[in-house]
């Protein structure tokens, strides 16, 4: 479990309890877990903190989940790199190529389970097998 | 062709040519650092510019000799022939390629075959075979590791999914998506307990240059996609698009500056006259309106002599635009001749007009194969003589005043000026009573004679029918001349010797009594088609009226001392304006218009009255270019 620790994730998803769903998971492994209510919140966090791995939701009320990724990839370097898994209900191949298109780096489908969200996270953490 | 495509053309040319300079001075001193970097970079930016204009096939084939390269410069492979030559082979198809692009504009079919045979011998040269590293210990060549099987499915996906969006159209988002699939795809392979440094400086390095098909192949590599594969080298190259001419000028930005200021001041000029247009409708004085006219042309003609000045020199290149081929010809004609020998240049950096370079570099080479092949010995009797077994092939240029000199010097064996004599006699290229009272020099100079080659045997070097007479051919039409000195048992200098400006005059070509003529254009006002009759006798001359002047005309024909009793009742007239009057002159028939670089009048030619100069044609005949003013200045009515 140590070797998460120090490894940070954000979670941008407007719905509690899929927060604390994958909060759960991820400090179980050992990862610092941080939350974002929506795009707004979630580019203050990301301006204002490190992060290794942002969990993005796409439907968030003020700002989405693509319109943050957008403005994410804008910014200065450390920040616009952080690699970003896209998490949504939706599954037609135009949904993942919209995220691919705003810059997530993978795009994983709704319901998802806590074991597969922590396998993708370690290895896109860089986290030993 | 697209203008990125435009672009990677040029600059493709430029790298391939400066990464042959340094591969080729990396062999010679295989200590050198900064050749060793340059070469990386120009392979490693010629990467770049294929991956911009998605020429991926071209990036692989680059990039496996950039691994190469980078695992010199570690220190992990030593600098061998066998290594300059694989770079070099891989130069020359790229070069290949960008030739066929250039002239389709299209990426070159069949190229993924040719890559992978490319990048097949450098695997094994290098030993770079693909196995996935340990999982301790980093290898020395080591980006990109290749592991393949190893990884997992979530892993693969993950890694796909970048090259994916790494493949995404190229927005202002495009740094930082680069920049998150770079760190995603070096955390896969530390997942997988792999050294990710390497990949992520690599990664790190595209990223900087925007060079996403570079990374994309980094993954790729990553995934294994690549050591399965390995072709033969396709015959794709050798079905090569006939290679376009190089069309493109590279220009210095101060040159350029310098035509922008002067369009804008041409741009005043004009406005000013039309200022005195407008007065001169108004009925103003002529005389006022000269004054004003006068200025305005003074100004008028000072710009459009800076300008054609300025336009000449956008025209001037360094010589090591011609010269930078011959380093590699020189070290494969060597090679093939079983003779070491090695190319010395100095003065490169001489500039000359573009048409000389473009036109020199021929007879260059075939002056270089022929010391090659003729002057230089055999290692036997270079050994005999005390001679170091490498040869030393000297190209020299310089500029003296208006003149270029070039020179190529070998210390080989000279001229054998008995043989010279022999071949002369043999091939009937001289008389022997001829012979018998030629100099020295001169039995040299008959080297150049037509029909005159000493090859006792033909050799793949100078090869058979073109002989050192094209190459005076060649360079006399440039205005220039060669020469050739040598001295018995320690070599040959040919010299060629070039006008540093070409004087490109246009000519209409006119026909009088059998022979061509050119007329400057620049003096020709109309051409008129009058009836005979029309031209009268005025005292010993003739003259046309013509919108109530009187203009002279001089039959050209009648001046040639031709017979012109049998002419038809019209007369072809060529009105020409010679220092401010007007003259007339009669021609059998009108020609073309020519660009022609003008040679002043030699022999017995130079200082005939109306001879401005000889021109020679495509089809090798003499071009007498009139100079009018001589011609009309006993002719003033």
């Amino acid at each position: 479990m140590a070797e998460a620790a120090g490894k940070r994730i954000l979670i941008v998803d407007d719905a509690n309890l899929v927060r604390r769903f994958y909060r759960e998971a991820l400090e179980r492994r050992g990862f610092e877990v941080d939350e974002a209510l929506n795009g707004v919140e979630g580019l203050e966090k990301v301006l204002g903190g490190s992060y290794d791995l942002a969990i993005v939701d796409v439907n968030m009320p003020q700002m989405d989940g693509l319109t943050f990724l957008k403005a994410l990839r804008r910014q200065a370097p450390l920040v616009a790199s952080l690699p970003c898994i896209v998490i949504s209900t939706e599954s037609r191949e135009h949904d993942h190529a919209a995220a691919r298109a705003a810059g997530a780096n993978f795009y994983l489908v709704k319901p998802i389970s806590q074991d597969l969200l922590v396998e993708h996270a370690s290895i896109m953490c860089g986290l030993p097998a | 062709m697209n203008e990125f495509v435009e672009q990677f053309v040029i600059e493709g040319r430029e790298l391939v040519a400066q990464g042959n300079d340094d591969l080729l001075a990396l062999e010679e001193r295989p200590g050198d650092k900064e050749r060793l970097d340059g070469a990386l970079r120009a392979f490693h930016t010629l990467k770049g510019a294929a991956g911009i204009v998605d020429f991926v096939a071209m990036a692989r084939a680059l990039h496996a000799a950039e691994d190469v390269l980078s695992a010199v410069r570690s220190g992990a492979t030593p600098i061998t022939s066998p290594l300059i030559d694989r770079c070099l082979a891989c130069l020359d198809q790229v070069s290949a390629w960008i030739d066929q692009m250039s002239g389709s504009g299209e990426v070159p079919e069949g190229a993924d075959a040719t890559a992978d045979a490319l990048i097949g011998r450098f695997l094994e040269l290098a030993g770079l075979d693909a196995a996935p590293l340990p999982a301790e210990g980093r290898a020395a060549a080591a980006p990109p590791v290749a592991a393949g099987d190893s990884l997992s499915p979530i892993a693969r996906q993950l890694l796909e999914a970048q090259k994916l969006l790494l493949a995404e159209p190229s927005t202002e988002t495009a740094a930082g998506r680069l920049g998150s699939a770079s760190r995603v795809a070096a955390n896969v392979l530390r997942h997988h307990g792999f050294d990710a440094t390497d990949l992520e400086s690599l990664l790190q390095t595209s990223l900087l240059a925007g060079d996403a098909p570079a990374m994309i192949e980094a993954i790729d590599r990553i995934l294994g996609g690549l050591a399965e594969r390995a072709a033969e080298p396709a015959a794709a190259a050798a079905s090569a698009a006939p290679s376009a001419a190089d069309t493109t000028l590279r220009v210095d930005v101060d040159r350029i500056d310098r035509l922008v200021r002067l369009t804008g001041e041409l741009l005043i000029a004009k406005n000013a006259i039309g200022h005195s247009v407008q007065r001169a409708q108004k009925g103003e004085e002529a005389r006022q309106l000269a004054v004003g006219l006068k200025n305005q042309h003074l100004l008028l003609d000072r710009l459009v002599r800076e300008l054609q000045q300025s336009v000449f020199s956008l025209r001037v290149l360094p010589l090591q635009h011609a010269f930078q081929r011959f380093p590699r010809l020189v070290r494969e004609m060597a090679a093939s001749a079983g003779k070491p020998a090695r190319l010395v240049i100095e003065g490169a950096t001489t500039e000359a007009d573009k048409t000389i370079i473009e036109a020199i570099a021929e007879p260059l080479l075939h002056v270089l194969r022929n010391g090659l092949d003729h002057g230089v010995e055999g290692e036997a009797e270079r050994a005999a003589a005390g001679k170091p077994a490498t040869a030393t092939i000297h190209l020299r240029a310089a500029r003296v005043g208006e003149r270029i000199e070039i020179e190529v010097e070998d210390d080989g064996r000279g001229i054998d000026v008995a043989r010279v004599r022999e071949v002369a006699l043999a091939r009937g290229v001289v008389q022997a009573a001829a012979l018998s009272a030629m100099s020295h020099e001169e039995i040299v100079d008959l080297i150049f004679a037509p029909g005159f080659s000493t090859a006792s045997r033909v050799t793949d070097l100078s090869g058979r029918g073109v002989g050192m007479d094209v190459v005076r051919t060649s360079i006399e039409r440039l205005g220039g001349r060669v020469s050739v000195s040598s001295r018995p048992g320690l070599g040959t200098i040919v010299r060629f010797t070039l006008p540093f400006t070409v004087m490109m005059t246009q000519v209409l070509t006119v026909e009088a009594g059998g022979q061509a003529f050119g007329v400057p254009l620049e003096a020709v006002v109309e051409t008129l088609r009058v009836g005979r009759a029309d031209i009268m006798p005025v005292g010993a001359a003739q003259a046309l009226a013509l919108r109530n002047r009187t203009v002279p005309v001089i039959d050209l024909g009648a001046a040639l001392g031709v017979d012109v009793s049998s002419r038809g009742p019209e007369a072809n007239v060529l009105i020409v304006s010679v220092d401010g009057q007007l003259g007339g002159l009669e021609v059998d028939r009108l020609g073309e218009r020519l660009d022609v670089m003008l040679k002043a009048p030699e022999g017995l030619l130079a200082g005939v009255p109306g001879i401005d100069g000889t021109t020679l044609l495509g089809d090798g005949r003499v071009l007498i270019v009139l100079d009018l003013a001589g011609i009309f200045g006993n002719a003033r009515v």
